[in-house]
């Protein structure tokens, strides 16, 4: 087992990374002083992956949609009743989630940790799956797509990615289809299991009230040690171009809803660095944040309101996009207004004291999040399945130079690789 | 452990500070009380925002936005909601704490002097109102938070459920107005509302995270503001006819919101809170296991506790041809509480997930304000450390006759119709 300190300097915290025997990476990050315990055990397996080579096999396989989101319900139940009974006793407060690119189970307490603890670590290796368990499940996950599907901000982001990509898996709903689900068997759920939680493959991240030798002692006793297996994520070539640059549908809405952006060219399932990433946060403050000059113009015009206006970098393997999303009333000159803005910043260059006001906003937005044990949790999880240190980012952030920001803004905006994603009222 | 401490200031306003250096970062809070009326809903539902717009030395948007970015992406918050017959305005402002600002800059100075710009000077032009620009825009944005609000169909539902329940009373009236009292503002009418609220209200103020705090400070400012006020929990009726609205929509997914009305006296909240808890309050609920895990009939089915309104409410997403069934599987659900069908394992569940939930609060600025504001109408503070004691001392037989004081008020169906 090897142990490695991590320190920052400039958050004045510090977290322990630890490789355990098992193949688990294990990051623990002690508050002593919080009155709670956050903890996630994760696996780099999510929506994306439905379609991968196991080290030990030659050939790739393709499972249906929605599976690692099934798993992830059917996980909680176990030959022995299920895992939200037995945190019961405990009081923590559990859940889980499914993204495109991982599964996390979590749970946050405030005593009993160990005992809570020992149940997570149990019930996520412990798969127990039947026809009739997985067949009851269908009613509920059912449910929560057509939850999904009356959910407008849901849909124009899923149309957007849907008009973006051709070819990559992020165009796949995480849950699946009501029709994608009813093929799911107690084979294939056990097939994926055995594939992506390989603890080689997994990660257990806990931040908050807690002592590293007690966990990792819970850790020795409780991790059952995974064969050596790899998994290889199998993508096939995105091309460069989008699929439609406008896309639109009608849904029960009072006022239209908008999603708009760029498509950056990546490599087939590369990731981005920590340095990559604080030059977009900074980037996309700069462009777009409430201090903004092109905020001020959309807010004037009366095409935004404060409330729903948001932008993101989102990123992840073999992917990559910035967009713009909220409610308008006439998104195409939303569009518009973006576009022209992007040609201004290209042409004038960016300001320099707009980038170091967004420097110092980027900064104090991530120190304070370093307030929840939640949120640290979150994001060490979120950081190691993407291959990122969380403290290498907030250095990278505090050494940004404008040059490169200015590149990234050359690079990733190109007026030919835009959507425009719309959900307007049934007429 | 740091505690929340008490400094009345006057007999209208109040401070509480809870302030410890493990936090990296501080909040100021100023939450104001005024009973809500149908007539001055709209009137005071705007001005918490138009007043935070922009202040004397940063005269617009961009300007302020420009300055709280420079604080190291400091924020200037305002809010409204509605508390049993009170609607709530708050203002407040947070940041990181001093020790993490690369400048030295004095973080409390900075962000107090910013709150204090905005409640006793805010921005207005020769003739003594408030910029038109800004009313205009505000006036836009609340009209537009209206169809945001119809475009999330779960809020949507619970919220059309709560003003059937209280139809006519001023616990139904909306915490911003109506649309049409939101487009008949006058701008000329709002700077006195903003005065007559000044002085009306009851103050909550908040010193939160790591920050020094100054009572002395707040002493100075809120000497002359707010009127004494009494806050009492919504009265609810002794008997009452249960009231059915349905309507329809092409959506996917029917959504069931169904409200119940809860006399409980003060002294008795945290029974109620528990039978919440017991009833849909956590997975380990009767309505989570029985109507989900069970019947499978949802994703979601959740009761929650609205203590000011002395309020229940049920909420599920369903198969528009189960809806009928939901409802009466959660009639029988509570109907087997109140028989005294409870296990001992399912009470020791939901005390459990409820003291976790109260041992938590104090690792967080907001849970902490947000326990201290929701307790507004008890007559002696408890702190989350005591309520979990004597959580645990609550006794089946006293879940049980609460839930027998459980009323069945309203129910509204968003019914799912046909093809999208």
């Amino acid at each position: 087992m090897q142990m490695e300190k991590i320190v920052s300097c400039r958050a004045g915290d510090h977290y322990y990374k630890i490789k355990h025997s098992s193949g688990l990476l294990i990051l623990l990050y002690p508050k002593e002083h919080c009155s709670t315990t956050y903890a996630v055990f994760g696996t780099k397996y999510g929506s994306i992956d439905s379609c991968f080579r196991r080290s030990d096999e030659e050939h790739p396989e393709t499972v249906p949609e929605g599976i690692a989101h099934y798993l992830e319900h059917k996980l909680f139940e176990s030959e022995d009743g299920d895992a939200f009974e037995r945190y019961a006793r405990t009081g923590a407060n559990a859940n889980a989630f499914t993204s495109f690119e991982s599964t996390c189970y979590l749970f946050s307490c405030a005593d009993h940790l160990y005992d809570s603890l020992e149940i997570l670590l149990d019930f996520v290796q412990s798969p127990y799956f039947t026809e009739q368990s997985v067949a009851k499940e269908q009613g509920i996950i059912g449910q929560e797509i057509k939850m999904y599907d009356d959910d407008p901000q849901w849909q124009v982001m899923f149309q957007y990615l849907r008009a973006m990509y051709q070819k990559h898996p992020i165009r796949q709903d995480i849950a699946g289809t009501v029709e994608s689900i009813a093929k799911i068997t107690p084979e294939h759920l056990y097939r994926c299991y055995r594939t992506f939680y390989n603890l080689n493959n997994m990660a257990l991240c806990i931040a908050g009230n807690l002592e590293v030798e007690k966990v990792l002692e819970l850790c020795d006793r409780m991790l059952k040690p995974s064969a050596p297996v790899m998994v290889e994520r199998v993508f096939e070539e995105e091309p460069q171009e989008v699929l439609l640059s406008k896309t639109e549908k009608q849904l029960s809405v009072a006022c239209p809803l908008f999603q708009f952006g760029y498509k950056e060219a990546v490599e087939t399932g590369s990731l981005r660095s920590e340095r990559e990433l604080a030059v977009m946060s900074v980037l996309l403050e700069m462009m777009a944040s409430d201090s903004s000059p092109l905020f001020r113009r959309l807010l004037d015009a009366e095409l935004i309101n404060e409330a729903s206006f948001g932008y993101e970098y989102f990123e992840g393997a073999g992917f990559g996009t910035v967009l713009f999303g909220g409610e308008s009333k006439d998104p195409q000159a939303v569009a518009a207004m973006i576009e022209e803005e992007v040609c201004r910043l290209k042409r004038e260059g960016l300001d320099h004291a707009a980038f170091l006001r967004a420097k110092k906003s980027v900064y104090g937005e991530n120190i304070s999040a370093l307030n929840s044990t939640g949120s640290i949790a979150n994001a060490l999880a979120g950081f190691t399945f993407k291959g990122r240190e969380l403290f290498s980012y907030l250095d990278a952030l505090a050494e940004l130079e404008l040059s490169e920001v200015q590149k990234a803004l050359n690079r990733v905006f190109q007026t030919e690789r835009t959507v425009l994603s719309v959900v307007r009222p049934i007429s | 452990m740091s505690e929340i401490t008490s400094f009345p200031i006057t007999e209208s306003v109040n401070l509480k500070a809870f302030t410890d250096s493990r936090f990296k970062t501080m909040k100021i809070a100023v939450d104001m009380f005024i009973p809500i009326s149908k007539l001055t809903a709209a009137q005071y539902g705007i001005l918490p925002s138009l007043v935070s717009r922009a202040t004397k030395d940063y005269p617009d948007y961009t300007a302020l936005s420009g300055r709280l970015a420079e604080l190291y992406g400091a924020s200037l918050d305002s809010g409204v909601r509605k508390m049993g017959t009170y609607q709530v305005l708050s203002l407040s402002v947070s940041g990181i704490s001093s020790r993490y600002a690369l400048e030295k800059e004095d973080m409390f100075r900075e962000l107090s002097s910013l709150l204090f710009s905005v409640l006793f000077d805010p921005l207005k032009n020769a003739e003594g109102n408030f910029l038109p620009e800004h009313f205009e825009q505000e006036k836009r944005q609340l009209l537009e938070l209206k169809d945001t609000e119809f475009n999330d169909k779960i809020l949507y539902a619970h919220q059309r459920c709560e003003e059937v329940m209280f139809l006519g009373e001023p616990a139904g009236v909306d915490r911003y107005g109506s649309k049409e009292e939101i487009a008949a503002l006058k701008l000329e009418e709002l700077s006195d509302a903003w005065d007559e609220l000044l002085k009306s209200s009851r103050y909550e103020i908040f010193l939160l995270g790591d920050c020094e705090p100054e009572p002395s400070l707040f002493q100075d400012r809120f000497q002359n503001f707010g009127a004494p006020r009494k806050l009492n929990y919504l009265p609810c009726p002794s008997s009452l006819e249960p009231r059915r609205v349905t309507e329809e929509l092409p959506l996917s997914q029917s959504k069931l919101s169904m409200g119940f009305r809860v006399n409980f006296r003060p002294e008795e909240r945290l029974t109620f809170q528990l039978m919440n808890a017991v009833l849909g309050g956590t997975p380990s609920s009767k309505l989570f296991r029985n109507v989900r895990e069970k019947e499978s009939l949802c994703y979601y089915c959740s009761s929650s506790f609205d203590a000011g309104s002395r309020a229940l409410y049920v909420e599920s997403g369903v198969e528009t041809e189960n809806l009928e069934r939901t409802e009466q599987e959660v009639l029988h659900q509570l109907s087997l509480l109140q028989a005294g069908e409870v296990t001992e394992e399912e009470l020791h569940s939901a005390k459990m997930a409820l003291r976790n939930a109260m041992r938590s609060v104090r690792d967080s600025l907001n849970a902490v304000e947000n326990w201290c504001i929701s307790r507004i109408f008890e007559p002696v503070f408890e702190s989350p450390e005591a309520s979990a004691e004597r959580l645990m001392k609550v006794t089946k037989e006293e879940v049980v006759s609460a839930a027998n004081r459980v009323m069945p008020a309203a129910v509204f169906c968003l019914k799912g119709c046909g093809e999208r």
